[in-house]
């Protein structure tokens, strides 16, 4: 057949896929796949009888676009992300538990060795802490500190802000850092643990208790869990890639590299609610700070019973 | 005709092959530019306004910087088809290996892991992944399974230029009717000259040089492509 009736015969067809993909009503949906494999089709032949280029060019465009409209993914959109928060990310935390905790010992092992240390030897804080990070820590938490420039609600914001910013790119550090077999959690969670162990036990010295401890109390465990999971994400990567097991290194890499990257969604999650609780409840100081820390351990347990009770339904 | 190409064919579930033309560093290099051109000038007149609000201004311009450093290229890559502002300028898209538009996840591990293709700066990591692998991926597109393609715009359907069918004296090959074909089609964007020099050899075949052995060959692709 030549090329001419061949394009004669079969342009209505071609022009009917292209509308429906321009979301003209064209062509019923379930008329598409039969459509789509006669275009299949044509383009074969086009190719099997050397048509010009343009044309069978013409006719792949149009495939590729169709295999991608056909077999792309439907949106997973909000609820399925909260769906995943809510049944999924637990029973994954519960799968991977040897990995979440080697991440909480990294994280909370030197925190507290450092805190224990610095408390009992006081001076040993500028191994960690130059003198003058020490005394602005000690100004920051100083109730008699006035509140600089900004009060109330647009104070509030501003440190939302920096909490997203600062804390969320963190975790991606963390994680994304795990792919050098790991090096990243390896270093980063220790490094920070001792940071926060140190600054807490200074602090405690320095008998900020009340300020200190009303601040941090409300959203520490959404955001120390945060880290830990940001950690075990990028941990899951890394050991994916030295230890592959029965997969090529990089199949293992990318599977790897899925699963990390759900646990790290979590760790944004948490950290995110926790910029929110840092920003708008933690600086509060109409609420007593013994009651701040009574809702911060609040929390701390309903974050541990998430882990443990939640999405079993679905096992 | 085995021909040396970077081209990457991937096979449907109907049983026909699609190919995708995977971006070279330097096409990548300016979609980056320009990405980082427009983030930048558009948070710096974000604070700019934003300076007006005080310290809630800094804290939504907090917000913003860390939206434009982690997740443009995510929500841009997922929710304009594969493209970011810069891939867009330069006809490129982000495709998973399979031909298959990007989703959430891949989208993500691919922009984040921008930090271990920055390593040691300047996308050190990045460009030597690119230039090692067949389909130019740095690190952050063989983890994801994603790679970059030039994106062909639309072709449109050439028109033959018009000339007298001839059928050709002697019996074409399938390469050869081809190789007509498109000359014919790629005709209208050819000067006359070229046009010429290109006929002149086929002037065993059509008997005639310059504009004559032009018409001729013209003359052949209507022949071919069905034109009485």
């Amino acid at each position: 057949m030549r090329q001419q009736r061949f394009e004669q015969e079969n342009r209505p067809l071609w022009e009917d896929l292209r509308g429906w993909l321009d979301e003209r009503a064209t062509l019923g949906a379930e008329e598409v796949p039969s459509a789509y494999r006669r275009l299949c089709h044509h383009l074969s032949v086009a190719r099997e009888r050397h048509y010009s280029p343009a044309l069978v060019e013409r006719l792949q465009q149009l495939a590729l676009r169709l295999h991608q409209r056909i077999y792309g993914e439907r949106g997973e959109g909000v609820p399925a992300a909260l769906r995943f928060l809510w049944g999924e990310l637990p029973r994954q935390v519960r799968a991977e538990w040897r990995l979440v905790a080697v991440s909480s010992l990294l994280f909370f092992g030197p925190w507290i060795a450092a805190f224990l240390v610095v408390r009992a030897q006081p001076n040993l804080v500028h191994l960690m802490l130059s003198p003058e990070e020490a005394a602005k820590y000690v100004q920051m938490y100083d109730p008699k500190t006035p509140v600089a420039g900004a009060t109330g609600a647009t104070r509030d914001v501003m440190m939302f802000g920096f909490y997203i910013l600062n804390n969320i790119g963190i975790d991606f550090q963390t994680f994304a850092s795990g792919l050098l077999a790991g090096i990243g959690p390896l270093f980063f969670l220790p490094f920070n643990g001792l940071h926060g162990g140190t600054v807490m036990a200074h602090l405690t010295n320095q008998g900020l208790t009340a300020t200190f401890y009303g601040f941090i109390s409300g959203h520490s465990s959404f955001e120390l869990m945060g880290a830990v999971l940001s950690g075990a994400g990028g941990l899951r990567m890394g050991f994916a890639l030295m230890h592959p097991g029965r997969r090529s290194r990089l199949a293992a890499l990318r599977e790897g590299a899925r699963q990390g990257s759900r646990l790290l969604f979590g760790a944004v999650a948490l950290t995110f609610l926790a910029a929110c609780f840092e920003g708008f409840w933690s600086a509060n100081t109409l609420v007593p700070w013994k009651v701040k820390v009574g809702v911060g351990v609040l929390f701390w347990i309903l974050l541990s019973s998430w882990f443990v009770l939640a999405g079993r339904r679905g096992e | 005709m085995q021909s040396v190409d970077t081209v990457r064919t991937i096979e449907t579930p109907e049983g026909i092959e699609l190919h995708l033309r995977p971006a070279g560093p330097v096409a990548r290099f300016w979609a980056f530019f320009v990405d980082q051109a427009v983030v930048w000038m558009g948070l710096m007149f974000a604070g700019i306004a934003l300076t007006f609000l005080g310290p809630l201004g800094l804290g939504l311009w907090f917000i913003l910087v860390f939206l434009a450093q982690w997740l443009y290229p995510v929500f841009f890559e997922v929710l304009g088809g594969g493209r970011t502002l810069g891939k867009r300028w330069l006809n490129l898209r982000v495709l998973r290996t399979d031909g298959r538009p990007i989703g959430w996840g891949p989208s993500l591990i691919r922009n984040l892991l921008r930090i271990v293709d920055g390593l040691p700066g300047a996308y050190t990591v990045g460009l030597v992944s690119i230039l090692l692998t067949r389909d130019f991926q740095r690190i952050g597109d063989i983890v994801a399974g994603t790679l970059v393609v030039h994106e062909e715009a639309g072709v449109q359907a050439p028109v033959l230029p018009a000339a007298e069918p001839l059928a050709p004296a002697l019996a074409l090959t399938l390469e050869e009717q081809s190789a007509i074909l498109a000359f014919a089609e790629r005709s209208a964007g050819l000067t006359a000259s070229r046009s010429e020099e290109l006929a002149d050899v086929l002037g065993p075949l059509t008997g005639s040089r310059g504009a004559g052995g032009v018409k001729a060959v013209l003359g052949m692709a209507r022949y071919l492509w069905g034109g009485r």
